[in-house]
Formats: C-alpha cells, sequence, structure tokens
C-alpha cells in the first residue's frame, strides 16, 4: 500500500492550504450529506407535527429514563474512542484496543436499550403504522441504529482484521482511525438531537 | 504530524505502469479504478440509458400521436397486458412516462454530464494522478449500475414499472403497485452512489492540484463540477430520506404522505392518517430543484472550454462566471417551491420563492452572456464541437426564457401541468444540455481514443437533431399555452379546448421519429472511429491550453510523464508576446 | 498541534463529558415541566449547544480553518431559515373556511 501513498499524494500527510489529509477532507463532506439526510427528516417531524391538529405527548410514550441512560452509553463510548485514539497516537496498542474493544461494547449496550425499548413499544400495540409520531419515531431512531451498526462494523475492522494495515503505514493507520472516529462523534451528535427532539418536547 | 516515517515524498516522475505488477484483465479494465476507465464505463453506459429512455418517448409518442392505433410491427412485442393487439394500455403509458423521465434525468443526462466527464476530465485538467478515492471511485460506478438495472428490471413485474411520473407524488405513490417499490429501492442505491461520487470529486480538486494550479487557474470545467457536486452531495439526501419515508408507507403501513380520510376505491384507506401529502413535495423538490442544476452546470462548464478554445481567446468575464456559478449553486437550494405554487401555499411563501427564482436567473443569464460575449472579435473554428457548444447557447437561453412565465406565480397558474412545462424543461435539456454533452465527446473523443470522429457523419448527426429538437418541442410551448394538459394517453384528446392543437402531436411524434434516425449517424460513428476514424497527429490536436492535454494520447496510468506545476490561467490564448496563439498551462515560458 | 500531557488531555474530557452530561440533565428536567413552546424554545438550544461542544472538542472543530467555520455558519443559518419559514406559513394558513380571516 505504500505504493498508493506515493500514487497519490496526502493521504498520510496534510496538504498545506487546506490543513486537511484527504480522508478528512472526504469524511467532513460526507457527515454534511448525513447533516442533510437527517435534516431532511427532522423537517419532516417539524411539518408533520406543526401541521397536525393532535400530537401525543411525547414523554408519555417513550421511556425517557433509557433514552437518557442511552444518551449517557453513548456519550461514554465517544469518549472511550478518543482514549483509543490518543493511546494509538503514543504507539500503546494495548491500550488501543481495550479503549476500542470498550467503544464496540458500549454501542452493543446502546442497541440493545433500543431493542428493549422497542420491544416495549412493540408489546402495547405501538407499532410504526399506529400514528405518525410513532412512524417518525421508529424510522428516525432505525436509521440511526443502522449508522450505530455500520459503525460498529468499521470500528470492529480497525480493532481486529484491519489491524494489518497498521504494519504497513502507521501513519495513515492512525488517521483512517481518526476518520472513523469523526464519524462516531457525529453518530452521537445526532442521538442527541434525537433524544431532544422525539423524547422530550 | 508525529514522527512516524512517512513515505508520503513520493518520485513523481515514474511512469507507474511500467512498474507496478501486471494486471489481470479484469483489475485493469472491469474492476478497474483508475478514473479514465471508470469515467469510460460510466459513459457506455449512460449513453445505453439515454437510448433506451429516448426509445421509451417513441414510444409514447406513437400512442399521443395516434390515441389507440396499434402501434406497427413492434407493437405486439410487448405482450397482451400492456399493448394488446399492439394498442397501447393507459397503464403501460404511465410506466413509460415515468420511466422515460426517471431513466433519462437520473440514469442518462446527469451521469453522462457529471460521473462520465468529470471522472475522464478532473484529475488531468488539474494536475493529478487519479481521483483522491479510487476505490471509492470503483464502488461508485458498480452500484450505479446495480441501481440502474434494478430501475430497469421492474419492468417486468407483473404489475410493470413506476407509474406516477418520475416526480412520484404522493398519496398515489403510497398505494400503487410494485413497481414503486422497486423505483425507491433504485433511487436509494443511485443517490448513495451519487454522494460517494460527489465527496471523492470535492475531495479530489480540493487537495490534489497540481502546484500552481490556484482556484483561479482552474478551468471553468472544474468550477462547474465543484459547484455540481456540492449540489449532489447536499440535495441529494432530502430525497433519500423521502424515499425512506415512502418506503415505509409502502412496506410498514405508516402514513407519512397520507392525510386521515383518505378515500381509496370507495373506501376510506385504512392508516393512522395525519400525514401529509405535500411533505413529499417539498422534499422531493428540494432535490429536484438543484437536480435540474446539475443537469445543466456540467454542460455549460464543456461548453466554454470548447468556446474558450476554438474563438482562440480568454472566456470573457471569466471571473464573474466564477461568482456566478457560485451564486447559483446557494440559490439553487432556496427556489424549490416554484414547482408547487400550485398546492394552496400561503401568499407569504409563493412571494418569497418568486423573487429567489427570478433572482436566480441572474447568475444564469451571466454565464451565458460571458458566453456569448466571447465570441466577439474571436478567431472562430467551426469544428464539430464548436458546432454543437455553438448550438447550445441560443437553445438553452431560449429554453431559459422560456422558464420566466413559470417561475412567476400568476402566470404559472395557466401554465402548471401542461405541455409548456415540458417544451420548457426540455428544450433546456434536448437541444440545450444534450447538444453541450454531445459537444464534449467530440472534443474529447481524440484525447480518449488517439482518432478523431469522422466530420461527415458528425454533421449529418448535428443539423437534423438540432432542426428536428426545436420541431419537437416548440410547438409543446404552442400546445401548454392553450392548456393542453400533460401526462395524458390519448395525447389530449379528453378535453374540447385542446382541440384546436391537437394537430401538433403528429407534427411532433414524426419529428421525434426523424430526430431518432439523426443518431444513428452519432452511433455508427462514436463506435466506428474509435478503431478506424483519422488519426491524431499530436497528443493536442485542437491547439488547446488546459492541462489535460499535457498528457500522451491515450493517458496511461498516473496520467502525466512528467511533474506539472502549473504558470498561467487555463484560457491563456493569442497572449501578447507569445509564440503560438496558445500558451499551455503548464510551460513556463510564455 | 498542542503539545498538552496526557493527563490534561483526560482532565479536558472529562471536563466536557460531565457538562455535556449535565446539560442532558437539565433538559430532561424542563421536559418535565411540560412548557409547552416556551420548552421548545429552551430546549432546543441547549441541545444544539450539547451539540456544538461535542463538535467543536470531540471533533476538533476548534482548531478547523475559520472558512469552515463560516460555511458551517452559513449553512446553519440557511437551514433554520429553511426549516422555520414554511413551518411558520403552514402553521398559521387557514386550513378551513372559518379560519379565514379578513385583512
Amino acid at each position: 500500500m505504500s505504493q498508493e501513498t506515493e500514487f497519490i499524494p496526502y493521504i498520510v500527510k496534510p496538504r498545506e492550504d487546506t490543513g486537511l489529509y484527504n480522508a478528512k477532507f472526504g469524511i467532513w463532506l460526507f457527515l454534511a450529506s448525513e447533516v442533510m439526510l437527517f435534516g431532511s427528516l427532522f423537517s419532516a417531524y417539524i411539518l408533520l407535527r406543526v401541521g397536525s391538529f393532535t400530537w401525543p405527548v411525547q414523554s408519555d410514550i417513550q421511556n425517557v429514563p433509557i433514552g437518557a441512560i442511552n444518551s449517557v452509553v453513548l456519550l461514554s463510548s465517544s469518549i472511550f474512542f478518543i482514549r483509543a485514539w490518543v493511546a494509538l497516537k503514543a504507539d500503546d496498542i494495548a491500550k488501543y484496543k481495550k479503549f476500542m474493544y470498550l467503544v464496540i461494547l458500549f454501542a452493543f449496550i446502546f442497541l440493545s436499550l433500543k431493542g428493549v425499548e422497542y420491544y416495549q413499544h412493540f408489546s402495547h400495540h405501538e407499532y410504526p403504522k399506529t400514528s405518525v409520531f410513532l412512524a417518525i419515531y421508529f424510522l428516525m431512531t432505525g436509521l440511526h441504529a443502522l449508522h450505530i451498526i455500520g459503525g460498529i462494523l468499521v470500528n470492529s475492522y480497525y480493532v481486529g482484521p484491519g489491524l494489518y494495515l497498521r504494519d504497513q503505514n502507521k501513519q495513515w493507520f492512525i488517521n483512517r482511525v481518526e476518520v472513523a472516529g469523526l464519524y462516531w462523534h457525529f453518530v452521537d451528535l445526532v442521538w442527541i438531537f434525537l433524544f431532544s427532539t422525539l423524547y422530550l418536547l | 504530524m508525529s514522527g512516524t516515517h512517512d513515505p508520503a515524498h513520493h518520485d513523481p516522475s515514474h511512469s507507474d505502469s511500467s512498474h507496478h505488477h501486471q494486471q489481470s484483465f479484469w483489475s485493469q479494465y472491469v474492476f478497474s479504478t483508475d478514473h479514465k476507465i471508470i469515467g469510460i464505463q460510466y459513459l457506455f453506459m449512460s449513453l445505453f440509458f439515454l437510448f433506451f429512455g429516448f426509445c421509451l418517448m417513441l414510444l409514447m409518442r406513437w400512442q399521443i400521436a395516434y390515441p389507440g392505433h396499434p402501434l406497427p410491427f413492434i407493437g405486439k412485442l410487448f405482450g397482451e397486458h400492456n399493448m394488446p393487439g399492439g394498442i397501447m394500455m393507459p397503464q403501460f403509458y404511465n410506466q413509460l412516462g415515468a420511466m422515460h423521465g426517471t431513466i433519462m434525468v437520473f440514469l442518462g443526462v446527469v451521469p453522462l454530464g457529471f460521473a462520465v466527464f468529470g471522472n475522464y476530465l478532473i484529475p488531468l485538467q488539474i494536475g493529478a494522478k487519479d481521483m483522491a478515492f479510487p476505490r471509492l471511485n470503483m464502488f461508485s460506478y458498480w452500484s450505479f449500475l446495480v441501481g440502474g438495472l434494478l430501475m430497469l428490471s421492474s419492468f417486468f413485474l407483473p404489475c410493470g414499472a413506476a407509474s406516477n411520473g418520475w416526480t412520484s407524488y404522493s398519496p398515489l405513490s403510497d398505494i400503487a403497485h410494485d413497481g414503486q417499490t422497486i423505483w425507491l429501492f433504485s433511487m436509494a442505491i443511485i443517490i448513495i452512489s451519487s454522494l460517494l461520487s460527489s465527496l471523492n470529486f470535492i475531495t479530489t480538486i480540493f487537495q490534489l492540484r497540481a502546484p500552481g494550479m490556484t482556484f483561479e487557474r482552474l478551468p471553468f470545467f472544474i468550477w462547474a463540477q465543484l459547484i455540481t457536486a456540492f449540489l449532489l452531495l447536499l440535495a441529494f439526501p432530502p430525497l433519500e430520506g423521502a424515499a425512506f419515508l415512502q418506503l415505509c408507507d409502502r412496506l410498514l403501513g405508516t402514513s407519512f404522505f397520507l392525510p386521515s380520510g383518505l378515500f381509496v376505491n370507495g373506501h376510506v384507506y385504512d392508516v393512522s392518517g395525519g400525514g401529509n401529502a405535500l411533505l413529499w413535495q417539498h422534499l422531493f423538490w428540494f432535490l429536484g430543484h438543484p437536480e435540474v442544476y446539475v443537469i445543466i452546470l456540467p454542460a455549460l462548464g464543456i461548453v466554454t472550454e470548447i468556446i474558450a478554445c476554438n474563438t482562440r481567446k480568454n472566456i470573457s468575464g471569466f471571473g464573474m462566471m466564477r461568482w456566478s456559478i457560485i451564486f447559483l449553486g446557494f440559490l439553487s437550494f432556496v427556489v424549490w417551491s416554484h414547482h408547487t405554487y400550485l398546492t394552496g401555499m400561503g401568499t407569504n411563501i409563493t412571494a418569497f420563492f418568486q423573487t429567489t427564482t427570478m433572482i436566480i436567473s441572474i447568475p444564469s443569464v451571466i454565464i451565458i452572456s460571458a458566453l456569448f460575449i466571447t465570441l466577439w472579435g474571436g478567431s472562430i473554428r467551426f469544428n464539430l464541437p464548436m458546432l454543437f457548444a455553438l448550438a447550445f447557447l441560443p437553445m438553452f437561453g431560449f429554453g431559459g426564457l422560456t422558464g420566466l412565465p413559470l417561475g412567476l406565480a400568476a402566470t404559472d397558474i395557466p401554465l402548471h401541468d401542461t405541455y409548456y412545462v415540458i417544451g420548457h424543461f426540455h428544450y433546456v435539456v434536448a437541444p440545450g444540455v444534450v447538444l453541450g454533452l454531445f459537444a464534449g465527446i467530440y472534443y474529447w473523443f481524440p484525447k480518449a481514443t488517439g482518432r478523431k470522429m469522422n466530420d461527415f457523419l458528425g454533421h449529418l448527426h448535428f443539423w437534423p437533431t438540432l432542426i428536428t429538437m426545436n420541431f419537437v418541442f416548440f410547438p409543446m410551448l404552442i400546445q401548454g399555452l392553450m392548456g393542453l394538459n400533460r401526462r395524458m394517453y390519448d395525447g389530449g384528446a379528453t378535453y374540447n379546448f385542446a382541440h384546436g392543437v391537437l394537430f401538433w402531436n403528429v407534427i411532433i411524434s414524426w419529428s421525434a421519429f426523424i430526430m431518432f434516425l439523426a443518431q444513428l449517424p452519432f452511433i455508427f460513428n462514436f463506435f466506428y472511429s474509435m478503431f478506424n476514424g483519422e488519426k491524431v497527429d499530436s497528443d493536442n490536436p485542437w491547439h488547446s491550453a488546459t492541462l489535460e492535454w499535457a498528457t500522451p494520447t491515450p493517458p496511461g496510468h498516473g496520467n502525466f510523464t512528467k511533474p506539472i506545476t502549473v504558470y498561467r490561467d487555463p484560457y491563456s490564448y493569442s497572449l501578447e508576446g507569445a509564440p503560438k496563439d496558445y500558451s499551455p498551462q503548464d510551460q513556463k515560458e510564455i | 498541534m498542542e503539545e498538552h500531557s496526557q493527563q490534561d488531555d483526560f482532565k479536558r474530557d472529562l471536563l466536557i463529558y460531565f457538562s455535556i452530561i449535565a446539560l442532558v440533565g437539565l433538559i430532561i428536567f424542563i421536559s418535565h415541566l411540560q412548557l409547552k413552546t416556551l420548552g421548545i424554545f429552551l430546549i432546543i438550544p441547549i441541545a444544539c449547544t450539547e451539540a456544538g461542544i461535542l463538535g467543536f472538542y470531540f471533533m476538533h472543530l476548534m482548531t478547523k480553518k475559520r472558512t469552515v467555520h463560516l460555511l458551517l455558519l452559513l449553512t446553519v443559518i440557511v437551514f433554520i431559515t429553511l426549516l422555520f419559514w414554511p413551518a411558520w406559513d403552514v402553521a398559521y394558513s387557514p386550513r378551513t373556511p372559518s379560519e379565514f380571516t379578513v385583512y
């Protein structure tokens, strides 16, 4: 793969005028498109809610405690990711792996709690087709959960089979993990808005 | 960065193809990560889809001109369900209409303008060896192909393809047959592919410019591709969101777009209700409007390149053009509701969108005017690419002008959903953008193949196409002004007030059939010239100053054979004191 | 690149973590008060603040160039306008004949 870093510049070291290396530039663009994606769903929520005659009291239907715990869980996983990246930069692979495993574990905890919530809704006969509020709730949190699963896959790769990439080019691997981290923080950021809007308003 | 070994300092002079391991046929030509191969893959795919969409239109035009008459010879091939005895059923007509629009826009014109020319030329024109993310690029192509084939496969469903217009409005689309579900899935795949391509293009343009290539020295083609990429990146996700919402309505029984109390087939539809059909329209058009700029901008970029090169002078008002295109990009996000004037919107919001729509015509006029003004005092070479580029200017300008009554809400009231709208947007896309894209094919063909396309066949393609296009779309404007409704499978015979203009249907249809014949010389020319065309005598047969011509013909892996530094502006033609009438960007001496 | 020691960085990260959690707690409390419209205007800005803190510190947005900041700000302004103008129009446009007022 060093052929590739010789072929295409700024994979590893940043370009002077933009201050970024390619993948970081690319991931910010990707995150901008994700903002527009979730943003369109938020705007659909606003238009549906403003345009409707009645809207349920969300905190009555939602399980706010589980939502709050999930917020803490995801935020913690973000912090663990930062610790993992700092350890990676300091060449401490054991610590990097330990923190990455925590990130993945907490992501699974998030998904399990979400699963519990969905199960609670289904057992009360609250399905997406029951009301517009439930429909938008399931869709937005479902899409978010898919993003979490994607993040789990990427993070697992970088702490598992993907570790060989570090032997090929250390700095490139650090950059890859940093970029995965930016994605992960973004997923956390979306959750903050989801929790505020779908549980608390 | 921390002190780890950094192999980023490379020897740029190596021509990598000779030093790389021997690649198999599959990895070199099929699963290639080389931007030029990917561009050519997109080219074959989009030209095929353009042809396919064109054929769908020809079927429709038969029905419109001769409603209820069996289509001779090929009519029976479509089966008893779609065309019993060769006579078109309304449901089939609707499928043709929806798929013609979808395929032409999303699988034909946009990939041709953006993915083909962008992939092939962006690294070449900025002095880079490839795109920033070559493997992502390959993934974009293959997912695009999968999405496109999925879209085509919907024709083979028992109920047929999507038939609710390319705009798929709710509530009809929510309750329509399965073809619509396939449409939604294909669109989701195509959108993801486009998003990844856009981020690849933007990153490449920002990060991989050669030394000396400042933003002011970038050719306008690159500016156009950059803004197009931003539009795709930011405008497509809301349609993706809307597609998810509609899929939920169709598959999970939700009511995002279904209002309470909706009557379907005589009874109240059994859903929770509470949704809003207009929500789909707003989400769709939030993409839909930037989408039309995505269609236009690459062609504007191509035409600018060709005009500069073939007038042997700099583009007049190049700086203004750059600012205009940036401004156009921003504005294109705030005009979408001119497509929803007739949905009962409040007057405040209508006034807002009408104002922004009027304002957005300003940058487009500036750009077209700058191109017209560039012609003044130029040494014009009337080669084939230039003919197509010159035809683009008045055609696109005229098409744009016909949009003004649609942009003004009051005059839109009688014109909305009539043939006037069809005439307007086809004028900008068909005699406009498509001519610009053909110009690009004729222009860059020698760089990609080392041979010129045949001139005689080119004229045989150009003149009849230009003339027939005007005979197809101009009468539509007249029909629309008389109130002829769009999307009517009987050609408008239902409404008495339209009877006076129905005779145009026959003229339009026959012009379209002749237009089809005019494309055959192009198809033959394209394939024939690849192998037997007149060979070009140099790497730069058009004597252009931009960087893509500073490569071997065709460019190899890594594109350039020596390190590139850029010394001057892109359209350095007829400079004072220069020995030739063009001064290549990478040449140190003038 | 700032040359903080690992300990300083860790303390700073913990501080940010706990401040975001505190803000989450605050909005849960506000939601509990069932303030209707006022609630929306309190909760959303606080959520934006949480997101801002996360973005700036965790995503190193603080260290990005000024142009990135301005572009993001512009995007946010456009986005908010686009969201609220149609919502206001939908909310205040008459839906039944009895809602038509005479101006």
